[in-house]
Formats: structure tokens, sequence, C-alpha cells
């Protein structure tokens, strides 16, 4: 056992320069991951969009608490939750056997589901479905939510018992990445075909990407790392990826099978009308798990429900809430095993305990300080950004017109002569004609309530320029939300770590998010154009079967790792949003499809970096035949 | 030569060759299989970093060359062997690898005073008592008169600067791998985490005449002259086959420089000749800052064990240690070419005085190295000279 060593005392201003320096080093390189991001949303909102930020305080509260917390979170992983992970995984093959250790990873999987529960970035992507257009699609979120999370929870529970068996007998990834694309191939075209099947194939492919937390993906990393050095049968240092790859593919197969179960028991209602009829209630009423929430859903129906928004301090706890659930009851697992299977002290458990502790701060700073800042600058523009290709009402601006005058309303008339009212309305000593709505005209007071307009950036024959400017914000949204992703820093950080410097932190960051960056740019281009989702994931998919074929197996690895970590908490909020702001306009009900766009293109780009290093590394070898002197 | 340590009871020391192969990540499991196959024993693989010099197409003529580090995959691997194998061992790997050709690393000869326990291929085929001199014989085709310097750096990225220095000064190709310090930050309690605990390890082989000249230019030029930045040492080398070209990219003639310098060396059959520093005692004050009377000492144990013993060596007196995460790969060679039961291992060095030795071993020993885990094993070698800091009185 350790002995105890002797502890220097350091004078307090030392000791406080120390911290200091410290602590505004990791501010610094927090501050440079979400400088992009932020600016560039400023940019596109005031200088494209031309939109003025609301709530500057907040937002800015905001910014610094993601910052903070980011800063927090990530040192909270790399001195707690990662060495945790890395030392169990190393003990577990040596102190027990097999089964246990499979029994263990299926757990930790089944467990990581409901510590950072996926269902509410799924149910925020499909908050504007609506039971006629989608009814398996909604009832999944809603009748069957629970048997989602199972499922998916059953999904990563099985990949991360996969993962184990693979180190321990050191198969290769590449089968399980053939089999699982082949798989997941067929699956999709087999529910494309299928009317009743196709709405579930975004949300299926995005069950993927969401389950793999920023919590989740550093543990099994390190989990994964620890047993493969331990087991030692591949021989590669690198051997320690492959796990957050399998619980993203799992879980989609999972939910595949899951939807084909059910499809045939979800009455299709195919219009408002027949969903709100009486003689179709009982019907309507099996999408939901209880009369309650039915009766709830109606009234939503019939009412505009504004978004409650909570203060600083309320934001925080419910996020202090989910963080230490999190985190606790994964680490509590893990400590769990220590004590009993391990039955050994870990190394610097004070440093541990901080982690621990720093993680849930982290993460509780910045899950709020995104939804103060980040999400909602993201939101603000999101929601905007179809005013680049079309007009938009801008409700924040409203006037309501005392005592309004029917009679200054005037006719208009159309090319394809119809007839239109409008009226001029002086602000600020200019004339402007507006549109008349009679609805707008209150009854019994005679107010009007005025709606503004943007016109579109891009309006009339322009409109494809404006769209793809959307096209074009959409990758630098990704590019700069991945810069900032929690998870992508510690994957990152490992790979730079076992390839002693080889292959970069950054490098792998950059690649990535560029990667992100394309598959969001084809996410919007799915919702602008309703392009089928099969169309845009399959030819990658396919694409990248030869590519795992040639390139290494440490690159494979990494690779198809990276697509589990990019959908993470900076990323899902301005991702969901921008989709249903764009999806609301073109009418498009569902923002799915989107993520998993955004964890296909990272595998690409990082497979293709990791083939030109690779060639490199072979020039490198053979320059002496190249010169002609050997 | 080593003074040899009292030897503690149930543990067997000898005078062995230590082999470090620095291979291209891209040849390490062929390396392995040979391992295998010339039945070394067991050989310990941590991941490292081949840093050339990389020299780009000219882009204008404002510009005339552009240079910049290139870093590729690497493997180190070390093993050791009783020194009447060196020679067929050390001559079948330099024939099948050809290190004389870029990029395919470097390997190099060390005797060391091993101490492991029960029986191994290693001691129990080395008929040499504890006292006698290892054979110093030549080897066909290796290079003599050298001296290996170990840099330990404490600032991210160090590491790049100390290579790239030693590639203009064209010492040899550097190889870098990862560490972590264990020393004076861990009794600082929880404030240690302000402090990062990773080092970076940069080996250098040098030739004996040059090596303390060396180690001075590039102690100022890292500015390793300043507190909290890493030590360096330097150790002798037997023989070495060494990697022959530091710059890869577009060629100006027909022969590198160092090509020119290797084929001078083989027909003049030694490396004196360019000589270019003057001698320790003549340079500069850091002379004096030299450490002579050191030991290096390697421990190897399974992974998360090193603790104990560190803590031991720090109450004995040594000042700190850095430890790097190793597997332990091949076969025990009495246990019917099973494999090595538990991969994961840790290789810890410390820098002591030649005064300590004798009790740290003793130490380590009675902590239970050999007896916990029979993998566990120390090596010990000379250190020349030995760098470090030292505040100006």
């Amino acid at each position: 056992m350790p002995r105890t060593r002797r502890q220097v005392q350091i004078p307090h201003r030392a000791a406080l320069s120390l911290v200091v320096g410290y602590v505004s080093r990791k501010l610094v390189d927090q501050l440079r991951s979400v400088a992009f991001i932020v600016g560039y949303l400023l940019v596109f909102q005031l200088f494209i969009l031309r939109i003025p930020i609301a709530n500057a305080v907040v937002l800015a509260i905001g910014l610094a608490l993601s910052v903070l917390g980011l800063a927090l979170f990530l040192e909270g992983l790399v001195l707690g939750l990662m060495p945790l992970g890395e030392f169990i995984g190393l003990r577990l093959p040596e102190r027990t056997v097999l089964p246990v250790i499979l029994a263990f990873g299926v757990v930790l999987g089944l467990s990581a589901t409901f510590a950072e529960p996926a269902i509410a970035a799924l149910r925020a992507a499909g908050s504007a479905v609506v039971p006629w257009d989608s009814p398996l699609l909604f009832a999944l979120l809603h009748r069957y939510a629970d048997y989602l999370v199972a499922t998916i929870a059953t999904g990563v529970g099985v990949a991360v018992g996969l993962g184990m068996l693979r180190f321990a007998y050191g198969l290769s990834i590449k089968p399980f990445v053939f089999g699982f694309t082949l798989i997941l191939v067929t699956l999709t075209l087999i529910a494309a075909l299928d009317p009743s099947l196709r709405e579930i194939i975004g949300i299926a492919w995005d069950s993927g990407g969401v389950t793999t937390g920023p919590v989740t993906v550093p543990l099994v990393l390190a989990l994964g790392i620890g047993v493969a050095r331990s087991y030692g049968s591949t021989e590669s240092p690198t051997s320690g990826f492959g796990v957050v790859m399998l619980a993203s593919a799992a879980p989609i197969v999972a939910v595949f099978l899951l939807s084909m179960v059910l499809a045939p028991t979800v009455p299709r209602l195919d219009s408002r009308e027949a969903f709100l009829s009486t003689e179709n209630s009982e019907q309507a009423r099996q999408l939901f798990a209880s009369d309650a929430q039915f009766e709830s859903f109606i009234d939503t129906l019939h009412e505009d429900t504004a978004e409650t928004s909570l203060g600083i301090g309320d934001t925080l706890l419910g996020y202090l809430w989910s963080s230490a659930r999190a985190v606790l009851l994964l680490t509590g697992g893990f400590l769990l095993v220590l004590l009993i299977l391990v039955r050994e002290r870990v190394r610097r458990r004070d440093e541990i305990l901080l982690g621990i502790v720093l993680s849930i701060v982290g993460l509780t700073l910045l899950g709020g300080g995104i939804e103060l800042g980040l999400a909602r600058l993201g939101d603000d523009v999101g929601r905007r950004l179809p005013v680049a290709f079309s007009s938009m009402e801008l409700p924040e601006r409203q006037v309501r017109i005392r005592d309004f005058d029917t009679g200054v309303v005037q006719q208009a008339i159309t090319p394809d002569g119809r007839s239109v009212e409008f009226f001029y309305l002086a602000e600020s000593n200019e004339f402007q004609p507006v549109p008349f709505y009679p609805q707008r005209l209150h009854p019994y007071s005679s107010d009007y309530l005025h709606i503004p307009e943007r016109s579109a950036v891009f309006g009339g024959r322009w409109t494809t320029l404006g769209q793809v400017l959307i096209l074009l914000f959409a990758f630098g949204m990704g590019y700069g939300a991945t810069l900032a992703e929690p998870a992508l820093r510690a994957l990152g950080r490992t790979v730079e770590q076992l390839t002693v410097g080889t292959f970069r932190s950054d490098t792998l960051i950059r690649t990535v998010s560029v990667g992100v960056g394309v598959g969001l740019s084809m996410g919007m281009a799915r919702i602008l154009w309703d392009i089928p989702l099969p169309a845009l994931l399959i030819p990658p998919y396919l694409l990248l079967l030869p590519l795992t074929a040639f390139s290494a197996e440490e690159f494979a690895a990494i690779a198809w790792d990276s697509a589990g970590v990019t959908t993470g908490p900076v990323t899902v909020p301005l991702v969901v949003a921008m989709g249903l702001g764009v999806g609301g306009v073109v009418g498009v009900s569902d923002g799915f499809g989107v993520l998993a766009l955004a964890s296909v293109y990272p595998i690409l780009a990082v497979t293709i970096t990791g083939i030109a290093l690779r060639r490199h590394q072979h020039l490198i070898m053979h320059e002496d035949e190249k010169q002609g002197t050997a | 030569m080593m003074r040899s340590v009292s030897q503690p009871e149930g543990v067997q020391s000898a005078t062995v060759a230590r082999i470090t192969v620095h291979i291209n990540h891209r040849l390490s499991h062929k390396l392995y299989d040979s391992l295998k196959e010339l039945n070394v024993g067991r050989f310990f693989v941590e991941p490292s970093r081949m840093v050339l010099l990389q020299e780009k197409k000219r882009r204008s003529r404002l510009f005339a060359r552009v240079l910049s580090l290139d870093e590729n995959p690497a493997e180190r691997i070390s093993f050791c062997l009783p020194t009447d194998r060196v020679s067929q061992v050390a001559t079948s790997l330099v024939q099948e690898f050809r290190f004389d050709l870029a990029g395919r690393g470097s390997l190099y000869i060390e005797h060391v005073t091993s101490y492991s326990p029960g029986r191994s291929t290693v001691h129990d085929s080395d008929e040499q008592s504890n006292e006698e001199a290892p054979s110093t014989a030549s080897l066909d085709g290796f290079r003599t008169g050298l001296t290996g310097m170990t840099f330990i750096l404490s600032n991210p990225d160090a590491g790049n600067q100390v290579a790239k220095t030693a590639l203009e000064l064209g010492v040899c190709v550097p190889y870098i791998s990862l560490g972590v310090g264990t020393g004076i930050r861990d009794q600082l309690g929880l404030l240690r985490v302000t402090i990062p605990a990773e080092k970076e390890i940069v080996e250098l082989v040098a030739p004996d005449h040059d090596a303390e000249g060396l180690l001075r230019l590039i102690v100022d030029e890292c500015r390793l002259n300043q507190p909290g930045r890493g030590f360096a040492y330097l150790y002798p080398i037997h023989s070495a086959a060494l990697s022959p070209r530091l710059r890869i990219g577009r060629q100006e003639h027909a022969a590198s420089i160092e090509q020119i310098i290797g084929a001078i060396d083989e027909l003049r059959g030694e490396t004196r000749w360019r000589t270019r520093f003057a001698t320790a005692g003549e340079q500069s004050d850091q002379a004096d800052s030299l450490k002579r009377d050191e030991r290096e000492v390697s421990l190897i144990c399974s992974e998360g064990h090193s603790d104990s013993y560190v803590a031991t060596a720090s109450r004995i007196g040594v000042r700190g240690a850095t430890t790097s995460k190793i597997r332990a790969l091949g076969t025990d060679a009495d246990a019917d070419a099973a494999p090595v039961g538990v991969v994961a291992h840790e290789r810890t060095t410390m820098i002591v005085s030649a005064s300590l030795v004798e009790s740290l071993v003793q130490g380590i020993v009675k902590d239970g190295l050999f007896e916990a885990e029979n993998t566990g094993r120390i090596e010990i070698t000379d250190v020349t000279a030995a760098y470090s800091y030292r505040r100006k009185r």
C-alpha cells in the first residue's frame, strides 16, 4: 500500500498564484473553444439577419457560465471520471472473469441511458410532431416513451457488453462496423419502403447519437482503454476505442425493431379533423399513455401555450439535479464495482473526489449557461433563419393600434386578379404600406393587432441564394458548436495521449467539427428541399465501408467513435432550434435526422484524415526508395 | 563501470545488455513477431513519436525553404539479454529491419545491472558472475563511442523544441515518449492539481565527445536552465544502429549531410574528427552544475503499483521519479511460451545518487516488488552527467 507522503507547506501567496495561473489557463482554453460559435451567431444575428439582441445581460451571464462550466467539467473528467474509469477497466480483467465484465458492461450501458436520458433531446426535436401526420412517431414519443427509453438502454447495454467482449478477444472493430452498417442500411431501406415506418427513420438514427452523453462517453472511453490495456490482446496502444461507436449503433437497431413491433398496433388517423372527431376518440386515445395526457394534448391544440421562462436560479437548480443524477449514478456504479469486485484503493482518491464534484458543478453551469446563453442565441437565430429566403412575422415587435378606423383600409389587386387589403402605417415620419388582416381586428374594442413582417434577405428569384445561405450558416454553426463539445475534447485528449501527439487533439477536433458542419448542412438541405433521409444517410455509410476496410485499425475505431461524441450538450439545442425554425416555415414537422447526419460526416472526415496520415507514414518509410539512395 | 550492490535475499542480479529499439509504428507488429521468434523472453513496449525535419517545396523566392517538424507514430521496445546473445539478436534485427533506411527506427545497446525475481532467460543463461565485466566486443555494422541523452521535460510541447534543436544540430533522430512526474508536486496536497504532471521524455544518441557540449547547448536553447522546466542526463551506450536520415522531403544533393558524415565515420572508424565543442571543463559554468556520480534506476512493475515504491524512494531521499505506461509482451522463458499474464505495466525512472542506490534497491525489494509480481524488475545504469536547474547562490 502507498505510504502517506509528507506534506510540503507552501506560502499562501505562492499557493494563490498557482491556483490563479491554473484557473486562468483553463478558462482561456474554454474561452477559445466557445469564441467561434458565439462570435458566429452574433455576427449572423446582428449583421445578416439584423435582429437586435434581447436580454443582453442574461445572455452574457449565460455565456460566462458556459465557459466556466466547460472548464470545470473538463477538469472534472480529467481528474476524476476518466482516471476512475481507466483504473477499473485495468483491474477488472485481473480480478474477475469475463462473464462478470460483460455483465458490468451491460449494466453500465443500461444505467448510462437512465443517467443521461436522451428522451428529452428526442422530445425537443419532435415537439412539433402531430399525431395525424406521424402517428407511430407520436406514439413513440408519448405513449411508448418508456418503451423507447428501455429499448435505447438495452441497445447501449448490449453495445458496451459487446465492446468488452471485443477487447477480451482482441477482435478488430471492422467486422462490427461492417455488420452494423449493413444491418442499419437494410433496416432503413425496409422502413423507407413501408409507409407506416417511414416516419421513424429519423428518430431511430438520432437515438444513436443522443444516447452517448457527455458523462457516458468519457467514462466508457476510459473504461475501454483500461480493459484493452489490461487484456493487451491486440498489442496496440490505441485498441481501447470502439465502444462509443457500438453504443451509438446498437440503439438505432433496437429502435427500428421496436418500431416494427409497434407499427401494426398504432391507429392511423390521417387528418386533424379525423383525430379530433368524437367517433375516433377511442383510437386517438391509443396514442397516449393516459387519458390525462390525451386531454392535456387536446388543450394545447386549442390554445397557444407560451413557453415559461425560468429564472437563472431555477434553471441552475434543474441542471444541478440532472447533472448530479448523471454523474453520481454512473460513478456510483463504478465505485460499487471498485469496492465489491476490484477491492483495491484507487490512486489519488482526493483528486478523484474533486473531479466528481467538479464534474457535477461544471455540468450544472454548462447546462444552465447554454440554456441562458448559447441556446437562446441559437434559438433567436435558428427560428429567424428562414428570413434568409422567406418573409417572417416578428411577433415580439407587435403593436396594438387603438380605435382602428377601418376607413383607412384600401384595396389592391394581385397579378392573378385576387383582391387584397392594405393600409398605410406612419412610423417615424415614414409611410409604409402594410397588409390588412380582418381577423386581427378586435371585434369589440376595435383595436388592431399589427405584427410587423421582415422581408426575406434573399426573396423572389433569389430564394435559392437564401437557402444556400442557410446551408452555409448550418455549416458554420455545426463547426463552431462542435469545437466546444466537452466529450469531443475528452476524446481528443485521449487520442493525443495514446498516440504520443502524432494525432493531435486539435486535428481531431477540427476534423470532426468540419464533419459536423457538413452533416448539418445536409440536414438543412433535407428539411429545405424535403429530401428523404435515407438518400442522404445511406450513401455516406456505404462509402465508409471500403474506406474503413482500407484504413488502419486504430484510425477506424477513433473515426467511428467520433460519431458518438458529436451530439452533446452544446450542439443539440442549437441543432433542434435551427431544425424546428426552418422546418416550421417549409412545413416539415420534425427535426429528426439532422443529428444522425451530423454523426456520419465526422466519421467520413476522420477516416479520410486517418488514411492521409497513414499514406504519409508510408511515404516516410519509403523515402530512401523515392530518393533512389537505398 | 557500476559498483555492484549487495544482493538482497531471493533476488538475482546480473550485468546484462539492454537493447532498446525505436521502431516505426508500421513495423512494430513485425518486430514483435521477430522478437518472439528470437526467443528474447519478455519485452516492454511503449508508444512514442519519431520526429524528423521536413523540408517543404519552396513556395516563393522570399521563403527559400520551409522547415517543419514531421511527427510519426513509433514504439519504444526494450528488453534485456545475456551479453553473449546480444550479437546474434541485434545483428538479426538490424538485418531484418534495415535501420540504415530512412524513417524505420534506431537500435542501441547498453550494459545494465538487472535485478529480477526467480528464474528467467536473462539471468539463467548468464554465465557471468555479478562482478564480471560484460563483453565489450563491437558488433559489425554498429557504431560505437556513443552516449545516450535523455531529457525529461515539464512544459507541453517542450519535447518538440528539444527535438527540433537536436535535428538542426544534426545529432540524431529524436524519439519522444510520455510520462508522469512524481516528486515535490505530490507533497503539495490537492494543490498539486494546479501543476501538470505530464512529462515529455526525449531520447537522443550523440558521439561521446560531443555529448556534454550538445547537452549544454540544448539546455541553453530550450531554457532548461529555468526553474521547473525539466532535467537531462547522459549515459553510456555500447553500440548502436541509428536512423541515418534526419530530414525528409526535398533533397538538393546526391546525399544528405547525415549520410556524408556517416560515410566518413565509417572510413575513419571513429567519430572524434567531428568534435565541435571544447572539453566540458573549458566551457561555461554549466559544467559545474553537472552531477557526475549518479545512476539511472528503472523500475518495472505491473501498472498501478509503482506509487508505493516511489514513496519508498522518496523516504530514502530520491527527489523525483517519472513513470511511463508500458506493455509487457512476449513470453516467459520458463512458462512453455505462455503469454505474459498482466500486460499493463509501468516503468519508473529515477536519477539517484550512487550512494543511495543500495538502500533504494533494498527498500524496493523489502516493499515486495519481487514477491507481489513476478514481472517486477530493476535495471541500473551509470549516468555520466546529469543536469537539473539549481538556484544560484
